[in-house]
């Protein structure tokens, strides 16, 4: 019963996953704990300085062919002094959920395995961190993780999400039980699927997985909104332009450059899609240490973001800061609003491909273009989907990625003429992940399939 | 008190018992081999053959263990086929048509040739048991025999009852009488039983067949032996020939439903998922148009035809009309008639994963008595058994075999952890390990298994080190020679490559065969390479990858399995568990947390506090303290 295998959790085993962290914030978290930790970051991590106890390093999270993932910044925790009671550690990367089920992906194939719900506290009992009267809390941790989950919103969007996986799930378990008949059951005069079916069938599959997990992009959207960053250079008008959005007085406006030291975060909808703004400090280069750190948070905020907005005092000349800063945003998804319209303007932007919005954070004209362009990006990560649903679990968007893969690998190896058995092996793994989402199917549900599709004999 | 005295006991003579007594006598205990009839010894029930997809795999781990079933089929074996010859190496799978009358011979030569065996003609009325423990048995004639370890392998006999149509009598199979009072001494003893059907066809004469209306099925050309230490060249005897029903029977058959002791109710065994009696295909399957029929000879010396696909407990005019309407068997006459037969069996989860009941010492189940059905399964079931009984009686540790194992280690931890409610049958799909468990490395698997327990004889060791030894020494040649990519081997399949690879990196191409290597003279051959050596190596070395992955589950598998449970843990007193669940783990108290994760209905939340619960409390230990 391959099925027995999934449940089975070995202490001796290193562990993965990934970590909402708590509160809102841009960063997502691997944990990783378990006595192959430190191999895995080892051949994993990349930074210049050594891994050491307690110590938060920078550095690149590569894959297994060494190509970098993401920049990241590791905390390592040495057994027994972690949370665990193992080796343990955390590596914050940027929230973008691929990126972290990629870094979660190489976990793996250097040797982790994915944690069952409550598992990294389920060592920290068995290795004594917690103590035996908290042993018996632990049922009602495990419990509570799935009573929260029902009761909460996001169980029920999960049921729907399900529902929706379910099935798929069964034309997958259609196929499999069609190919073990094959195997089992030739002597009954039951065919063999041909490669041609096969494919096509796989295809269809890994196609309707494909639909459900894209909507993820705007799901995630929906459950954290939005990440917009106001950037530019000091004075530009930021905080004027985060109030105006906020249409409340939250930030700190005053003449002199600097005055918004950190970043502030604050939530607003847009078309029903939450929206994070963040107003950072100008970007300038300063001697003032505190400054400094300001300034390179808001970079670093810069590139977690979903849209940066980059203003330009469109009264004064563009100088080098602008332009550095206008490069820096090239590559990703920006606006660029040119602010101080109420002013006489010293410049014409030519727009070369990002969206220009000439407005006036003081008055409040243009507004509507910039939600407009707004408006835009939210728009462009909708996937249509015929009845709106919509996959907000990160968790349920990883348990898809890795039912896809099973399903790309079996039909590479359909075409490659490899056979059957080795093909179900992958088919397996998909469906484990999809019973993750939807219950199990078990051993004897397969059998049940064959049986009642197929006339077999004694 | 007792009249005569054995280390073990066997009650029946059929395919599990003759292997229990077999091994246990092998191993240097002394058997006594009960059986009602001893001219029946090893007697087929119902098909002619042995083997098939999965069957074969474990007519091939019986043989590795060192028991016989292997060696007997292949020699009173008529024909030989290798099934799913143009699938996967792991789903291949021998099956050979067997001279009926010749195996019983067969078998019984090897057994009265073996030392410590007694076989004995009785019927066995009464388990003789004190304080939890059995003591011995008793037979119809009031001989009280001792025993060390009694095996139960009485396959349909306990409270069998036949079913033809309307009529019924009891039998254990057709023309031998049902055990009656030990059937209803096994229901006192407090295990969880029930009743299983099973049913098997009419038997024709072939004088009376037109076989110029089927399709012939022969044999292999170059047939594939079951066992590994079998010397004879294999011959095909006979063929097989190939037919259908059509909707015309299927008529027939559904006009006459009411007759059909399957649907009208008269049989209250529990029928399996899958179809064994026509009745079935046709009922469940009701727009399928045909059914396959194929008429296996039953022996080289008798005309006695088998209908494979026709099983049925419909009326004998029934069976008559349905006959005559098939293709060539107009004129046919039945020399026996289809049935239907209920059975006692015993919930497997009465066992412990060495076959010995829970609650009775001494007291081992084996085979159709187990739930399982096919002479496959219950072989592998017996020489468990027996070497267990042995065992036991030595006062040693019993011989588990584990799913990595093999397919029997599968068999018997499905049934003592799930239980069943059907036939159990082998299929490969049961086998999370399958690219692993394959006829062509099963003595890698289990031979050094068999020699340690005292099974595997000298010269079959010789000649599985001498196989090693092979397969090694093919290994190391596929490593050390190299390709010349200008060779006529390349260039005539066009690959084109710039530097020398091994053989073995070559072989990793889908394309490229060994035994085109070995031919080609690109590697050179040991002189007695065997078709299987070629198999085994190139299938670890193509598909390598997909063996690696299923290795790591194999050792997640070995850790879990060692991670043992106590015998005194109290699951009703373990925080978090539900009800449900602690019952399922009281009743079949699980010996390893691997075991108790297969459990039918286990969470892994369930699995993950039992696991807190074992460090918990192996930590108490260690560290002395009292909570």
């Amino acid at each position: 019963m391959r099925e027995g295998l999934q449940k089975i959790v070995s202490l001796d085993e290193t562990i993965a996953a990934i970590s909402t962290p708590p509160g809102r914030s841009a960063l997502g978290i691997v944990r990783i704990s378990g006595p192959a930790t430190l191999s895995i970051v080892s051949r994993l991590f990349k930074s210049e300085l050594p891994v050491e106890h307690r110590r938060a390093l920078v550095g690149n999270w590569v894959d297994a062919t060494g190509e970098p993932l993401d920049q990241v910044v590791l905390t390592f925790a040495a057994k027994p002094n972690s949370y665990t009671g193992e080796d343990l550690v955390e590596v914050s990367a940027h929230g973008n959920p691929s990126v972290l089920y990629r870094i979660l992906q190489s976990a793996f194939h250097a040797g982790a395995r994915l944690a069952t719900p409550g598992e990294f506290t389920l060592r920290a009992v068995a290795n004594g961190k917690l103590d035996l009267m908290q042993a018996e809390a632990i049922h009602e941790f495990v419990q509570a993780q799935t009573e929260q989950q029902a009761r909460t919103q996001l169980r029920q969007i999960e049921g729907v999400a399900s529902k929706k996986v379910a099935p798929i799930q069964g034309e997958l378990v259609d196929l499999i039980a069609q190919m073990e008949a094959g195997i089992d059951f030739a002597e009954d005069d039951v065919d063999v699927l041909q490669r041609e079916v096969i494919e096509k069938q796989l295809e269809a599959i890994r196609n309707r997985l494909a639909a459900v997990q894209s909507t993820f992009e705007f799901g995630r959207l929906l459950v954290e909104g939005l990440r917009v960053t106001i950037v530019g250079k000091p004075n530009v008008g930021k905080s004027s332009l985060f109030n105006r959005l906020l249409r409340a007085d939250r930030a700190i406006v005053t003449e002199i450059p600097g005055t918004t030291r950190d970043v502030l975060t604050e939530p607003i909808s847009l078309n029903g899609v939450p929206l994070r703004v963040s107003d950072t400090a100008g970007i300038r280069e300063t001697q003032d240490r505190v400054e400094a750190i300001g300034v390179s948070r808001s970079l670093e905020m810069m590139s977690d973001s979903d849209v940066t907005i980059v203003v330009l005092d469109g009264s004064s000349p563009i100088g080098d800061e602008d332009e550095s800063i206008l490069r820096r945003a090239q590559p990703q998804a920006h606006v660029v609003v040119v602010n101080k319209s109420d002013l006489s303007q010293a410049f014409e932007l030519s727009s070369n491909g990002a969206r220009v919005v000439r407005m006036s954070a003081l008055t409040g004209d243009g507004m509507g273009d910039l939600e407009a362009a707004l408006g835009a990006f939210i728009a462009e990560r909708r996937t249509d989907t015929a009845d709106d649903f919509v996959l907000t679990s990160a968790r349920q968007n990883e348990a898809l990625l890795r039912a896809m893969d099973g399903v790309s690998a079996a039909r590479t190896a359909v075409a490659k003429d490899v056979p059957h058995e080795m093909i179900l092996l992958d088919l397996y793994a998909s469906l484990s992940a999809l019973n993750e989402m939807t219950g199990e199917i078990v051993t004897e549900d397969i059998l049940d399939k064959i049986f009642s599709s197929f006339c077999i004999g004694k | 008190m007792f009249d005569e005295s054995y280390d073990v006991v066997v009650v029946g003579a059929g395919h599990a018992g003759c292997e229990a007594a077999h091994a246990a006598a092998c191993m240097g205990v002394s058997v006594a081999l009960y059986t009602m009839n001893v001219d029946l010894i090893a007697q087929m029930s119902c098909n002619p053959a042995i083997g098939g997809i999965a069957k074969g795999h474990l007519v091939r781990e019986i043989d590795a263990l060192g028991g016989v079933m292997g060696v007997n089929a292949d020699e009173a074996g008529i024909q030989f086929r290798l099934l799913n010859t143009s699938r996967g190496p792991a789903v291949r799978s021998p099956r050979a048509q067997q001279d009926k009358t010749g195996y019983r011979f067969v078998m019984r030569r090897v057994l009265e040739a073996t030392p410590n065996l007694y076989i004995k003609q009785a019927e066995v009325v009464d388990l003789l048991i004190e304080e939890q423990r059995i003591v011995g048995i008793e037979l119809l004639d009031g001989r009280r025999v001792s025993a060390g370890a009694v095996i139960l392998t009485t396959g349909t006999f306990l409270n069998g009852l036949i079913h033809i149509g309307e009529k019924q009598f009891t039998a254990g199979r057709n023309g031998e009488p049902a055990s009656i009072s030990l059937a209803n001494r096994v229901r006192s003893l407090g295990f969880n039983w029930g009743r299983l059907k099973t049913g098997t066809p009419p038997r024709l004469d072939r004088r009376t067949i037109d076989f110029s209306k089927f399709e012939m099925q022969p044999g292999d050309v170059d047939p594939t032996p079951f066992s590994f230490r079998s010397k004879r060249r294999l011959e095909n005897k006979i063929c097989c020939y190939i037919s259908h029903t059509d909707q015309r029977i299927h008529d027939i058959i559904r006009r006459n439903m009411q007759r059909s002791p399957l649907y009208s109710g008269q049989i209250q065994g529990i029928g399996p998922r899958y179809c064994p009696s026509l009745e079935d295909k046709v009922v469940k399957f009701a727009d399928k148009d045909r059914h396959q029929i194929v008429l296996e000879p039953e022996g080289i010396d008798t005309h006695e035809v088998y209908v494979n696909g026709m099983s049925t407990s419909l009326p004998i005019d029934v069976q008559r009309e349905i006959l005559n309407s098939i293709a060539g068997l107009e004129s046919a006459q039945m020399i026996r008639p289809g049935y239907a037969i209920e059975y006692d069996f015993v919930q497997p989860t009465e066992l412990q994963l060495s076959l010995q009941t829970k609650k009775i010492a001494g007291f081992f189940l084996a085979g159709q008595i187990n739930g399982t059905t096919g002479y496959e399964e219950a072989g592998a079931q017996g020489l468990m058994a027996g070497i267990n009984a042995a065992l036991a009686v030595r006062r040693q540790e019993p011989v588990v075999l584990s799913r990595s194992d093999g397919y029997i280690g599968i068999m018997i931890d499905d049934l003592v952890t799930k239980g069943t409610n059907e036939p159990y049958r082998m299929f490969t799909s049961r086998a999370e390990f399958r690219l692993n468990l394959r006829i062509d490395n099963a003595d890698s698997r289990l031979t050094p298994i068999g020699r340690r327990v005292g099974l595997v004889s000298d010269s079959h060791w010789d000649e599985y080190l001498e196989r090693q030894g092979r397969l090694g020494r093919l290994r190391e040649r596929l490593v050390s020679t190299r390709i010349d990519p200008g060779g006529a081997f390349l260039t005539s399949r066009n690959i084109i490559l710039s530097e020398r690879p091994s053989v073995r990196g070559i072989l990793k191409r889908p394309e490229i065969r060994l035994q085109e290597l070995l031919d080609e003279g690109v590697v050179s051959a040991d002189g007695d390479l065997l078709r299987e050596d070629v198999v085994s190596v190139e299938t670890d070395i193509k598909y390598e990858g997909y063996l690696k992955q299923q290795e790591r589950e194999v050792e997640k598998l070995k850790k879990s399995e060692k991670r043992l449970l106590p015998d005194d843990l109290d699951f009703a007193e373990m925080p978090g568990l539900s009800r449900e669940i602690v019952e399922k783990l009281q009743r079949v108290r699980p010996r390893s947390i691997a075991q108790a994760s297969r459990i039918p209905g286990m969470t892994p939340a369930a699995v993950s506090i039992l696991l807190l619960h074992i460090e918990l409390r192996r930590d108490r230990a260690q560290s002395g303290s009292v909570a």
